[in-house]
This record gives structure tokens, C-alpha cells and sequence, in this order.
């Protein structure tokens, strides 16, 4: 044997293609399922965890311009979720109120209560969740997608100033997050994401307003998609929509 | 995310061939490849930038000897009709380097295909360079006498 017939011997060795692709997409599971997992696991530090203020305090920038906003709302969150703007929240430190624990179970965990939300939301059905933040704001949580594919997003609104039929004057996406889009699956035809906002604001705003598009081949189902946005920016960085202040 | 997909595209392959020349099969080298990626992904000890092919090769290594040592390690599959080798030459060169001792095995991987010095190859198998060299010598030999024996001598040569 010589050294280069050994070469030309392993050269034709190569992991398949459909091995891969499991592997891409356990790594992309695995990347989703982590950006889910808060690492404290003691009990009290689940019931004290996730303060509406955490939140307030890494979306600040987002927060602050909600008095800016005209009357109408729901504009303006998929406008928060699509338009890039010289700042961007920092949505790597956001904490998930969403957990997959151990016992298999997913849970909502907001101002120290649990909620167990397994069965009670899915890839087509949302979980909607309403509280007021110490801000006095009207936090909205919508969470879809179940244990594979588990996304949430939370917004708030400023009920203090509404129109003259009641409606909420003002709001801002605070953080939001779509762990894992199915391949061929745009974010705007999310069924539990859709639902939930019409759920909450009466429209899809979603529809005809305006097209994500994938940013070139999305990759292997399961795996996280990035969409930009008429090339203005990117709004999905693995996974994660990046929240953007609006300043128009 | 996307940098450790590029390396996962880069390198698998060379991580799949390091642990199939180890544990000799494929379904544990599949295993390996993915369990080595999701260390990277992991990222409790990432590798210097710059170093991630030999990081690669280390934890490839050490999770090919964790599985050997595993008492229930389960899986043997003939060597491998499914391999579509170019010429039969390379698929009787392909059984006679799987039928080595899997020590020789993944030193002959390292030192002839990626090209590792003895120190190399000793610093991630663990041992000395002399050590290697010993058992590259025990493999030629070894190699040598099955290629003889079995298939005459047009693929044997003095180089190795």
C-alpha cells in the first residue's frame, strides 16, 4: 500500500447525504431547544424568575418609543418586526418565558407563575397570555408551535390614551422569538402566530403589507430561516426576530 | 449558528473517515460525527480560532475511545459491500486496513491521510511519537503480509 492509494481510498468515503442532513438538523434542534432552556433548574429560582422588568430592561429602547406611536397599533408590530433601524435590541440576552423542562412539559413562566401550556397551544393553535407590566403597560404574550417548534412573541400596549372607540393607542413588540420555522414555512403564514394576532388585534397584520422573503435556500426542515426584508435588513437571525425600534 | 454549519460542511467528512478508520463502523462513525458537532455547538471548550480542524480531530479521537470502551458497544457490520469503491482495489485495501487492530488503524489515518507528524498524531492519540511510529511500522508490516497473501502485490509498495 502506498501512501497515496490510501488517500485515494478514503477520498471516496463520505458521510451521506440523508445522515447529514439529521445531523443539521439536531444541530439547528439543539440550538432552538437552548435558546429555550434558562439555565437556572432550582425550583425558586423558576418561581422568581422573569420579571416582566427583565424584559423591560433589555427591550428598553423599544419600550421608550412607544408613546411615539400614533393611534392604530398593530401597525406598528409587524413594523417593529421588519423595518431595521439604526438601533437594535439585543435579543441574545432576551429571556424566554417559554421552557421545555425536563418532564417534557412546556411552560409559561411570567412574574413567578407556571403555567403549564402543553396541551393548550400547537403548531396551529396559539396560547395567548395577557398581564400588566410594572411599566402599566398591557403585556401580550402569543405562544405557538408546540414542543417541536415552540415560538413566542410578546408586545405591549398603552391602553391610558385609547381612541374614541376604546382601542389601544400605542404598541411595540418587546421581544420575539420564532425558535424553529418548518422548512417552506414563511413567518407571516405561522398559523399559531397569525391566529394569535388576530386574535389579539383583531387583523392579521401580517397580510398584503409586506413580503418576507427567505434569504436564499432555507436549509433543512427544522432548521432556523432568515428572512430579510426588501433588503432593508435582516429580520430573523437564527431564529430569532430581531426586534427593531421603529422610527418612522 | 451559521459558523458552526459552515464548519459542519467543511468537515464532516474528514471527521466521519477519522472515526470510521477508528471504530470501523459506520453507523458508530455516524454517531461520532454528530456527537462531535454538538460539542462545538456546546461550546464549554470551542477551539481557538484558526484551530478548528485540529479541535475537530481531537474530539474525534476521544469520542472514537470513549466508544470503544463502552461495554455494550454494540454494532459490527461486514466490511462494507455498500461502499461504492471505485476499483476493486480499493475496496480490498479498504477490508485490509479495517481488518487492523483499531490503534493501528486510526494511527495509519492520521499519520497517511491527514498528514499528522508522529508528534501530531501522538499528542492526540495520547501517546509518544515513538509509540506512534511503532505501530505505523506494525501496520505496514501487517498490511503488507494481508495484501500479499491475498491480492499480490500491485498495490503494495516499499513506500509504506
Amino acid at each position: 500500500m502506498d501512501q497515496k492509494s490510501y488517500q485515494k481510498m478514503f477520498d471516496q468515503i463520505h458521510l451521506s447525504a440523508q445522515r447529514a442532513g439529521e445531523v443539521r438538523r439536531e444541530l439547528a434542534a439543539r440550538r432552538a431547544q437552548n435558546k429555550l432552556e434558562v439555565t437556572d433548574m432550582t425550583d425558586n429560582s423558576r418561581n422568581n424568575r422573569r420579571p416582566i422588568a427583565a424584559i423591560l430592561t433589555v427591550c428598553a429602547v423599544a419600550v421608550l418609543t412607544v408613546t411615539a406611536f400614533a393611534s392604530g397599533g398593530l401597525d406598528h408590530i409587524i413594523k417593529m418586526m421588519t423595518v431595521q433601524s439604526e438601533e437594535t435590541v439585543q435579543t441574545e440576552e432576551t429571556v424566554s418565558p417559554v421552557e421545555l423542562r425536563e418532564d417534557g412539559r412546556l411552560y409559561l413562566t411570567i412574574n413567578g407563575e407556571n403555567r403549564d401550556i402543553t396541551d393548550e397551544c400547537s403548531y396551529e393553535t396559539p396560547y395567548v397570555y395577557e398581564c400588566e407590566g410594572e411599566d402599566g403597560l398591557r403585556h401580550i404574550f402569543i405562544i405557538g408551535g408546540g414542543l417541536e417548534e415552540t415560538g413566542w412573541v410578546e408586545y405591549a400596549v398603552a391602553e391610558t390614551d385609547g381612541d374614541s372607540n376604546g382601542e389601544y393607542s400605542s404598541s411595540s413588540v418587546l421581544s420575539c422569538m420564532v425558535s424553529s420555522v418548518p422548512d417552506g414555512v414563511k413567518l407571516e403564514t405561522l398559523p399559531w402566530l397569525c391566529k394569535g394576532l388576530e386574535q389579539t388585534t383583531g387583523s392579521n397584520p401580517f397580510a398584503a403589507q409586506f413580503e418576507l422573503e427567505p434569504a436564499g435556500d432555507s436549509g433543512e426542515p427544522g432548521e432556523p430561516q432568515v428572512f430579510h426584508f426588501h433588503g432593508e435588513g435582516e429580520v430573523i437571525s437564527d431564529g430569532v426576530v430581531t426586534v427593531t425600534e421603529n422610527l418612522g | 449558528m451559521a459558523e458552526i454549519m459552515e464548519l459542519f460542511d467543511q468537515h464532516h467528512d474528514m471527521v466521519y473517515r477519522l472515526a470510521l478508520s477508528y471504530t470501523k463502523s459506520r453507523q458508530d462513525a455516524e454517531d461520532v460525527v454528530q456527537t462531535v458537532f454538538l460539542k462545538l455547538l456546546d461550546g464549554k471548550s470551542p477551539p481557538q480560532p484558526g484551530k478548528e480542524r485540529a479541535w475537530l480531530a481531537q474530539v474525534t479521537v476521544n469520542a472514537c475511545q470513549d466508544l470503544l470502551r463502552t461495554f455494550w458497544r454494540r454494532r459490527t457490520e461486514p466490511l462494507d459491500e455498500s461502499i461504492p469503491f471505485e476499483s476493486p482495489e480499493d475496496g480490498e485495501l479498504y477490508a485490509a486496513v479495517m481488518a487492523l487492530p483499531p490503534r493501528y488503524r486510526v494511527a495509519v489515518h492520521l499519520h497517511y491521510y491527514e498528514g499528522y507528524t508522529l508528534e501530531e498524531a501522538g499528542k492526540l492519540l495520547h501517546i509518544s511519537p515513538s509509540a506512534v511510529s511503532m505501530r505505523l511500522h506494525r501496520a505496514r508490516n501487517m498490511l503488507r503480509s494481508s495484501l500479499e497473501d491475498d491480492y499480490g502485490s500491485e498495490i503494495i509498495s516499499k513506500n509504506v
